[in-house]
This record gives C-alpha cells, structure tokens and sequence, in this order.
C-alpha cells in the first residue's frame, strides 16, 4: 500500500498534530509484520528563536516511532547529524522514517506522521509538503 | 507566504495549531486561550499582514533609494561598495 500527498500541513503546536501523511493496510495474518517507510518534505521556518521539528509514526493511536529527543525538545534527527541550525532561518529537507511494525491485527491498520515543534512564536513554524511537494508513505506486509 | 498562520498569530499570538493548506476549516487548536478567531477576523487579519507585507518592502525600496542617494551624492556606486566587499 502506498499513499501519497502533497498537502501543505502547517505545524505551530508543542503538540503534536497529525499531517496528511497517511494509509491504511488489512494484513492477511495476525502474525505479518508490516514494513513502514515515511519519505517527508519538511520545511522549518523561523525569524525569532531556533526550531526544532520533531516528528511521530502513528499506528492507529500509538505511537510506534518518535523523533523527538525529550531532553532538550522534539527534532528530527537528520537534521541535527548534519549540525543544521533553524535559527532564524528557513529550510526544506527530505526526511525519512522507517519501521518494521508488528501490529498482531487483521483488521485494517491505519499508520500517519504527526508533526510537533519545540517552539512557538510570531513567525515560528513547519510545514510538511510545503509548494506542494510530495511525500509519501510505504506499507509493505510481510509474512511471517 | 504563509498568510493563515501569521494571521492566527496576530489575532492568537500564544495559541498553538495545525491547519492544512490555507484553510479556515482544517484549524486544529492544541492550545488556545479564549474562542478561537471566526473566519471573518481571520479573513481581516490576513489582508492587515499583506498590508503590513507591502509596507514593509516598500518601506525597504525607499530605504535603498535613500542609501543610493546617499552614495551617489559622495560619488560612489553600489559597484564602488561591491568592490570594497561591503
């Protein structure tokens, strides 16, 4: 199953709230396991204080997958490895997530992103699938 | 430009949201304190920020203007400051 969007979700919460990331799989045996690939566009915006993006894999209301480091606030971890400052300053990255889910269903099993920033303010946000850039979300059964 | 979020940040300065494309409809608030704005504030709101944007370049075009002046009235040019890697 793969779904694609290229809708502009704007992100200026510390909580986090759901993109348009998202798809829907019914596995064909309790014991499958489920192959997650997220590949996001991420634009972190801000003119007034650093930002950092953090973002959550979901399955159905758990979240299976966190980049967000709770010590010093939600970031995704690309970004910090390349030692890239959002301060004041405006930047659109590809992101990825992977994970190898076991969800113990065969019903259908519905994964999304959330976004989530570590600050607030005048001109502080993200946005996912900014200008219309695509992302997409991969599920891939796999038998067990 | 984002026009619906720096208008919910002039009406809401410290809520908190997330919205899909630029609509009203999509606003999920995660913190807010009081009623959220109605669409017709927002729709206000958003036409102050493109004004507040077109002041603000014109006010920036008249500044470069003035600094041009400025050089050109002691015989320099922006090439001249190019030059000295300003």
């Amino acid at each position: 199953m793969q779904a694609t969007t290229t809708t502009a979700t704007t992100i200026a919460s510390t909580t986090a709230v759901d993109t348009t990331i998202t798809a829907t799989i019914t596995p064909s045996s309790a014991t499958s396991k489920v192959l997650v690939f997220v590949n996001m566009i991420v634009n972190g915006s801000s003119t007034n204080g650093t930002l950092q993006v953090g973002s959550n894999l979901v399955r159905g209301a758990t979240t299976i997958l966190s980049y967000i480091n709770a010590a010093a606030g939600p970031k995704v971890g690309t970004m910090q490895s390349l030692g890239t400052t959002w301060t004041n300053g405006d930047l659109t990255l590809p992101l990825s997530m992977m994970f190898l889910d076991s969800p113990a269903t065969t019903s259908a099993t519905t994964y999304k992103v959330q976004g989530i920033n570590t600050t607030v303010g005048a001109t502080v946000s993200s946005i996912y699938q900014q200008n219309s850039l695509a992302s997409v979300i991969l599920l891939l059964e796999i038998g067990a | 430009m984002n026009y619906l979020f720096l208008a919910i940040k002039l009406l809401r300065p410290d809520s908190e949201f997330g919205f899909t494309e630029q609509d009203y409809s999509t606003i999920i608030w995660t913190k807010l304190e009081g009623n959220p704005p109605t669409q017709a504030e927002v729709d206000i709101a958003i036409e102050q920020v493109k004004a507040q944007e077109i002041a603000a370049a014109e006010a920036a075009a008249a500044d470069k203007a003035n600094a041009t002046a400025k050089l050109e009235a002691l015989g320099l040019t922006a090439d001249d400051l190019k030059a000295l890697g300003l």
